[in-house]
């Protein structure tokens, strides 16, 4: 089982992404958790996830979130975020998890 | 310089700043806080409907209803934001503690002890609340950070009871911070007594009469359009204006909006403009740059690329969600939308500070929730329906404002399109 944590500014436009995530991986037969966060209550994370996909918004703060998570962690591409694009932020994943 | 490289060199500039603003540890845990208490700040809005429903009616059986029984109707509010800057001191200090790595839940209360010690006030019979409150949101601050750095610092120099591994965690964690509490306690209490001493004011006083100028400041019109260009400068590079930026306004729109409150259930004038709530609901309604107008235009749009955008935006952007608007149309780095984006608001500014203060639309006298379809928001923070007529008003604005760029946009797209197609 994957787990991958989508993160914005307040947990809000990066969840519109999360069922797409959730329909492609069903879509692949892929058993997968995909959750959206707020970067503010980002410490309460830690330990839980496998891969951090970020709002492309907030790709400022991708350091200081994966010092807080010590797990691979990106920014989406903004095309594939604008259009809740669920595969190609699937396939982002996988290749962060290998 | 030509637009690409002025915005390269801009990328490089903004970039870093974002970066340190977001790693500054105590301006991330402030707003943390603050946001956090907003919450507590929508309950005690609740409390004020029942005076605000008879202030309207003026009499009649509804109106003796309410006034007769205003004691318990707005009964919760005492407790809410009646102290509010107790529950501000205890998110401060958790949020700094876990950005230091400091998981304890003891740091928040170590801080609500020290806030009460520094802005309590002793009575004949008990103690004084009338610093807890919104007023109090600025000390809370103080009483935080001061908390979280001295436990630290304690830490880090090793000046804490340490018992055996085998000791259970609980038990071990109540001892470590027992020393910290006390040494917390001691330096508030000779706080309290050399700003007695020195001033004759109690703490919050003290440091409100320091940052009175600081504090009036961000409820002018050049602040507020300062904080609107950079913003909108940020977004149009990428990067969440508000998030960046909130970090230096949210303390004090979110405690401009907790005094409204507090005022207006005290009977006393509502003074400020530039609420919390007045930022989403009005000067950013349906998202940054206020893009519903440009949102159903893309939807009608001749160009397929942009008509796709429009209609994955439109459901997202009704409730001021617009990421996919701003990174799908884009209007990052696009010449087209440099202009209407960034400058359009700040007209939209300019508009509704003068419709506020001239007295033409009711001053915010509540903080509604976030996230609100356009105007349902507005009727809730002023219960006036002018606020809502503002809110289309300055949305009909803009929509005029993106039209001739939105159209130049929309010409270049579609001769690419035909070219693609003739290719």
């Amino acid at each position: 089982m994957m787990r991958i944590l989508l993160v914005c500014n307040a947990g809000m436009s990066s969840s519109i992404l999360v069922k797409k995530i959730k329909d492609a991986g069903a879509k692949r037969g892929l058993d997968l958790t995909v959750e959206a966060r707020s970067n503010n209550g980002i410490g309460a994370e830690a330990g839980k996830w496998d891969v951090c996909l970020v709002g492309p918004q907030i790709i400022y703060a991708v350091d200081t979130i994966q010092a807080t998570l010590g797990i691979p962690v990106q920014a989406v591409e903004p095309r594939t975020y604008a259009m809740a694009d669920g595969d190609k932020a699937l396939d982002q994943a996988l290749k962060m998890a290998q | 310089m030509n637009i690409s490289a002025l915005q390269t060199s801009l990328s490089k500039w903004i970039m870093p700043i974002a970066n340190k603003v977001e790693q500054q540890k105590h301006l991330q845990a402030i707003k943390d806080g603050m946001i956090a208490v907003i919450p507590i700040i929508i309950l005690g809005s609740i409390c004020v409907l029942p005076i605000a429903i008879a202030n309207l009616l003026g009499s009649g059986a509804i109106y003796d209803f309410i006034t007769n029984h205003m004691g318990i109707l707005t009964y919760p509010d005492k407790f809410t934001n009646g102290l509010l800057s107790l529950y501000a001191a205890y998110f401060i200090a958790d949020s700094l503690g876990k950005r230091y790595g400091m998981n304890t839940s003891q740091l928040g209360i170590t801080a609500v002890i020290i806030h009460v010690i520094l802005s309590g006030v002793i009575l004949d019979n008990g103690i004084g609340n009338q610093y807890l409150g919104a007023e109090g949101l600025f000390t809370s601050i103080v009483s935080a950070i001061l908390t979280v750095e001295v436990t630290r610092l304690m830490i880090r120099k090793n000046m804490v009871i340490k018992l055996p591994e085998s000791v259970p965690v609980m038990v071990g964690e109540s001892f470590s911070s027992l020393l910290p509490l006390i040494v917390n306690a001691i330096i508030a209490t000779i706080i309290v007594a050399i700003t007695n001493k020195l001033s004759g004011k109690v703490f919050p006083e003290f440091i409100m009469s320091i940052l009175a100028p600081a504090i009036s400041s961000m409820d002018t019109l050049p602040a507020i359009l300062i904080v609107m260009f950079l913003t909108q400068l940020l977004w149009f590079f990428g990067l969440h204006g508000p998030a960046i930026t909130s970090a230096v306004w949210a303390p004090f729109a979110i405690q401009y909006a907790a005094d409204n409150i507090a005022a207006y259930t005290a009977g006393d004038p509502v003074t400020h403009f530039f609420t919390f709530g007045l930022y989403y609901t009005t000067l950013q309604v349906t998202g940054s740059g206020l893009t519903l107008g440009l949102v159903l235009m893309m939807m009608k749009s001749k160009a397929s690329s942009i008509s796709a955008v429009g209609k994955v935006g439109i459901i997202p952007s009704i409730f001021g969600i617009n990421e996919p608007i701003i990174f799908g149309a884009p209007i990052i780095l696009n010449p087209f939308m440099f202009v209407p984006f960034v400058f359009g608001p700040l007209i939209i500014t300019v508009l509704t500070y003068f419709a506020y203060t001239s007295g033409l639309v009711g001053m915010p006298i509540a903080n509604p929730p976030s996230f609100l379809p356009p105007g349902v928001g507005a009727f809730l923070m002023t219960l006036d329906w002018k606020a809502v007529v503002l809110v289309f008003v300055n949305l009909i604005i803009m929509t005029i404002i993106y039209y001739p760029f939105f159209k130049a946009m929309e010409a270049d797209e579609l001769r690419k399109e035909q070219e693609h197609q003739t290719a």
